[in-house]
């Protein structure tokens, strides 16, 4: 008779095996699959020590997917998932044991809790075994790293409450689930809580991105969706999608941290080139779901000739749930180019290191790499006014500050500003505000009680790190609207000059008609403190 | 706000900021940025544009 749970001490050979195990897929598969590769880096990473096998254990998804596919096969294929949990310390048989056994113990309970880096489970299909999956990122690096979608996942094992801050990752089976069912599924999982949806199963994913597509292709066994499929997911979830083109590195960066730093995770886009030879060859599309980054380079490099400094421009690597890879998988900005022939003609494209292997799967691991083509963003109806449209109004807010700077007006800001731009919430605004340690008295009050809209751009111009000045846009308005809604002055004689020069006659003639026109309006209406 | 000391006389400071945006000199400056702050702007609108084509194509790994 089957155990209720096995324990065993982590050693990625032992995961193999019980992933094949359980699974009834062959050893040389499992051990075949990036999943595996991935996992030895990323346990040994997180330290992982103990697994706890729970042998019986039926997963929500997969038996959407096993009540609208698997149970109509001929062969029959079986219901029940086996879940695998990891902790970071050394657990036996008899911990387990002497919690079910021996009556409440709290501090073995503890000892459980504590050590607890999350759960796979392993769903019974020959080859695609890896099922929901959630698991710890890895940690921050002195803030280094940043999974701002991270969300709270509780599992019960036998009783015992245990939890985890993750996002749910799974592997597509190729049949109800391609590559972007999957990442839509991840993505889900954080706008869920965002803005409260229901979350689709794979299943249900594939239904709704094909219901308007029945000449493309058929939907079960999907062979992969396309950016309009995604897009028709996302709005049957009630939430509207914005496809963005994102070659442009720049531009990728700037969008994924504007985003996943008010918690919506994104989908990329991206073609796979092999480049084990000398030209890359092109592999195919894949869409991955964009969960964290990492802001490893110390300076912001300049945008064009404009020099205007973006936070986001210091991204080194992103971290993706690549349903082929696994989650938090690591994709860096290395600065490489591919070089590839399209339509016999000869082209080169900024590039993404991959953990994927290139020369038809038999390349070493890296041999693959990413050209990014569209981010799509999963946004709240309400939400109206794009990042483009804060963006540029900022950047052209800051040409006309530093010049203020360089001619020496603002004699507090020794360097260049740097500006981080990014969408919140007025909940996360107000928070942020009030453990500020810069803003005094009636000023501070005033920009806590002042009522705003719940969605909110904000736009931070840092030196060394200290706030400067917030500018606040409200993402629910309209572009021909005065989205713009007020500035944090962090600076007393900033805000001062800021406010006298717009009052100039030659400022408002000339600023009026661009994208900078309404911050500098607001700043003219501002009255003009004395020191 | 908080208040800070400033080596600066700030009303100094905020005269001469004034006197150089009306001045020649600052309406000139001022073209410029816009001019500059404009073109960077069309070649983000550029880069921003989806190829119409890559819209219907599957992902298929």
């Amino acid at each position: 008779m089957l155990q209720p749970f096995e324990v065993f001490e982590y050693h990625i050979d032992k995961l193999s095996e019980i992933l094949a195990e359980k699974s009834k897929a062959s050893l040389k598969d499992i051990n075949k699959k990036l999943h595996c590769h991935y996992f030895e880096n990323y346990f040994d990473g997180i330290g992982a020590r103990t697994i706890i096998v729970e042998n019986d254990y039926i997963d929500r998804d997969f038996l959407d997917d096993y009540a609208e596919y698997y149970v109509k096969c001929f062969k029959r294929y079986r219901r029940k998932c086996t879940r695998l949990h990891f902790f970071r310390t050394s657990l036996s048989s008899k911990d387990l044991d002497a919690l079910l056994s021996s009556g409440p113990d709290d501090f073995l309970e503890l000892k459980f809790q504590e050590a607890y880096l999350g759960f796979i489970v392993v769903i019974p299909l020959p080859r695609t075994v890896i099922g929901r999956t959630c698991l710890t990122a890895y940690p921050s690096d002195s803030g280094r790293r940043n999974f701002p979608i991270l969300r709270p996942y509780q599992a019960n094992l036998f009783g015992l409450s245990l939890q985890i801050n993750s996002l749910a990752f799974q592997e597509q089976d190729m049949v109800v689930a391609a590559c972007a069912t999957s990442a839509l599924w991840s993505v889900f999982h954080g706008t869920g809580m965002l803005f409260q949806h229901s979350i689709p199963s794979p299943v249900e994913i594939t239904k709704a991105a094909t219901d308007n597509f029945p000449i493309e292709d058929r939907a079960i066994p999907s062979h992969g969706l396309n950016y309009a499929q995604m897009a028709y997911v996302i709005r049957s979830v009630g939430l509207e999608p914005m496809l963005v083109d994102a070659r442009d590195h720049y531009i990728l960066k700037s969008i994924l941290y504007a985003y996943l730093k008010g918690s919506i995770p994104l989908i990329m886009g991206i073609n796979l080139y092999d480049v084990t030879g000398k030209r890359g060859r092109f592999m195919g599309k894949h869409a991955v779901a964009i969960t964290g980054y990492s802001l490893g380079l110390s300076k912001a490099k300049p945008f064009s000739n404009t020099g205007f400094l973006l936070r986001a421009s210091r991204i080194d690597k992103i971290y993706v749930h690549d349903d082929q890879v696994g989650p938090f998988a690591r994709m860096k900005f290395d600065g490489k180019k591919v070089v590839f022939d399209q339509e016999k003609e000869t082209k080169e494209a900024s590039s993404i290191s991959t953990s994927w292997r290139g020369d038809n799967g038999n390349g070493p691991i890296g041999s693959a790499r990413a050209v990014a083509e569209c981010v799509l963003v999963p946004i709240y109806h309400k939400i109206r006014i794009t990042f483009e449209t804060v963006h540029d109004s900022v950047l052209f807010f800051d040409l006309f500050f530093e010049q203020l700077r360089k001619k020496g007006f603002l004699p507090s800001l020794a360097q260049r500003i740097e500006w981080e731009i990014y969408f919140t919430t007025i909940n996360e605004l107000k928070k942020d505000l009030l453990n500020s340690k810069i803003l005094k008295g009636l000023y501070r009050k005033n920009a806590l009680t002042e009522s705003m809209p719940r969605f909110i751009w904000r736009a931070t111009a840092y030196t060394k790190d200290s706030p400067v000045l917030d500018l606040l846009f409200d993402a629910t308005d309209i572009e021909q609207g005065n989205f713009f809604l007020r500035a944090i002055e962090y600076d007393p004689l900033i805000a001062m000059i800021l406010r006298i020069v717009a009052k100039e006659e030659a400022v408002v003639e000339n600023f009026e008609e661009s994208p900078a026109g309404r911050i500098l309006e607001w700043f003219k209406e501002q009255p003009i403190e004395s020191f | 706000m908080n208040a800070r000391s400033y080596d600066h006389d700030p009303n100094e400071i905020a005269e001469k900021a004034k006197k150089w945006v009306a001045s020649s000199r600052g309406k000139r400056a001022m073209k410029e940025i816009l001019e500059k702050a404009t073109s960077a702007k069309e070649r983000l609108e550029k880069d921003r544009q989806i190829d119409p084509k890559s819209i219907f194509e599957p992902m298929t790994f």
